[in-house]
């Protein structure tokens, strides 16, 4: 009876495993593995920026920064993630459940929802909603999207807004400006 | 059986396997740890120099000292400007009542030259809680920040000396006062007022015209209140914070807050990591 040398065998079949895992699990997985990661990244930046867009002294500067600054997106983009259409509005929230109005760029705060206004006290918060293209490791054109093509996930973030001075010129709220 | 025994067991192989794949997934684990470790730290630190600042700015203008001050200082130089106008009256038309004029002047002078000088106590004075206030806060605080992990590491911040200074574009609190129209001529022909809202500018010392003009009316950046409604105190981006002339009252801070993070990447994983805290001083209370 022929018998196999052990080490021999352990070498020769150890190959061809380690090609199959390396191609077929290994690699898929680190390119994977860089989308949740990515993603992480990519809540953190847009976190750290609503923020800075509510620190804004009116709320047409924040717009102003969202349309000329463009640092955050050229960091994200050299981060393998490409964003797509940012949107930034305020969230007026009243006293009841019912009470929420969203007031988007050029739109005015209608007297009510103001800070001395009927539906007061209300909270105010922009949120900037972006819809972002993560690429894993590797991409190729038209690839399986996670595998070998970016997959579009939509951030939402809010943060509070913070002046609620008023312009000694036009007497208007500033978060109406 | 010695067949048997001499065929080759496949558990050595999986061992391998397992092992490479173990190890790559701690690896991935340990990176996407580290990378949001940093996002997470960054905001930490973040919030904590915005509490800083705040708790220093809020002590800058605390009861409206600041704002009192300026309606004080403003008050003061119209009540010199008129004491000056009666007492020229009095010589004129009244010579007989020229010692009470005179010394109704030289009380209202004194009181220039006093307010001056609170002016320049109550300036280092709030400096100097801002500056307590804020170090306080970060002394209570800052060990909670130091992270010690074998995917992360951060070292407790520092925090070097703070910046005090006065929020960019914001005028006085003080509206142009009224009851002397050549007071107010003068005010607006000097350029003391800003004309849109009939606030006095920022950062001017308001000369009176002819004789008093040796006095110093030294008026402070602060936002105004607007129909009852004051300026509350509150974190501001980092870029509208200036430095306020050396011998002004400030409603501004801005502090540094410095921390060493690395990762567990090794030494190419690390460095200094430095956040900006910014706060505005509540705004001029409504004057009486």
């Amino acid at each position: 009876m022929k018998v196999r040398r052990n080490k021999r065998g352990n070498i020769a079949e150890l190959g061809p495993a380690f090609v199959v895992f390396i191609c077929f699990i290994f690699t898929p997985l680190i390119d994977l593995g860089f989308i949740p990661v990515r993603y992480l990244i990519a809540q953190g930046v847009i976190n750290e920026y609503v923020h800075r867009l509510s620190l804004a002294e009116k709320r047409s500067q924040s717009y102003e920064i969202l349309a000329t600054d463009n640092f955050w997106r050229q960091f994200l983009t050299q981060c393998g993630i490409t964003l797509r259409e940012p949107t930034l509005k305020l969230i007026v929230c009243g006293n009841n459940d019912s009470d929420k109005i969203s007031v988007e760029s050029g739109e005015h705060i209608a007297s009510e929802w103001l800070p001395n206004g009927s539906k007061g006290p209300c909270l105010y918060s922009m949120e900037l909603s972006v819809d972002a293209d993560i690429n894993p490791l590797y991409t190729v054109n038209n690839g399986l999207p996670g595998l070998a093509g970016p997959v579009t996930m939509k951030f939402a973030s809010r943060s509070n807004w913070e002046n609620f001075g008023r312009d000694p010129v036009t007497k208007e709220y500033y978060v109406n400006e | 059986m010695i067949v048997k025994h001499a065929l080759r067991s496949p558990r050595g192989n999986m061992l391998v396997l397992v092992s490479v794949f173990m190890s790559t997934i701690v690896l991935a684990l340990m990176l996407a740890g580290s990378f949001s470790a940093i996002f997470f730290q960054h905001n930490r630190l973040q919030t904590f120099a915005d509490e800083i600042a705040l708790s220093g700015a809020r002590k800058l203008n605390e009861r409206d000292r600041l704002g009192q001050m300026n309606n004080m200082i403003a008050r003061c130089r119209q009540l010199v400007y008129s004491s000056r106008d009666t007492y020229e009256e009095v010589n004129t038309h009244y010579p007989h009542l020229n010692n009470l004029a005179s010394q109704l002047l030289d009380e209202a002078r004194d009181g220039a030259h006093d307010l001056e000088i609170e002016r320049q106590y109550l300036k280092n004075l709030a400096i100097t809680e801002a500056n307590n206030a804020m170090q306080t806060k970060f002394n209570s605080e800052k060990n909670r920040y130091a992270i010690n992990l074998p995917w992360f590491k951060a070292s407790v911040p520092s925090m070097p000396t703070p910046k005090i200074g006065q929020v960019k574009d914001i005028e006085s609190n003080i509206t142009m006062l009224t009851g002397f129209d050549d007071l107010e001529s003068y005010d607006l022909s000097m350029g003391y007022i800003f004309t849109a809202s009939k606030l006095y500018k920022k950062n001017i010392n308001a000369k009176l015209p002819g004789s008093d003009n040796d006095l110093n009316f030294k008026i402070t950046s602060l936002a105004a209140p607007v129909e009852k409604i004051v300026s509350p105190g509150r974190v501001i981006l980092a870029n509208v914070y200036v430095a306020a002339p050396e011998d002004n009252l400030r409603s501004a801070v801005q502090i540094e807050l410095r921390a060493n993070i690395a990762t567990g990447l090794g030494a190419a994983g690390g460095g200094q990591s430095k956040i900006l805290g910014t706060a505005a001083a509540c705004g001029g209370d409504i004057q009486q």
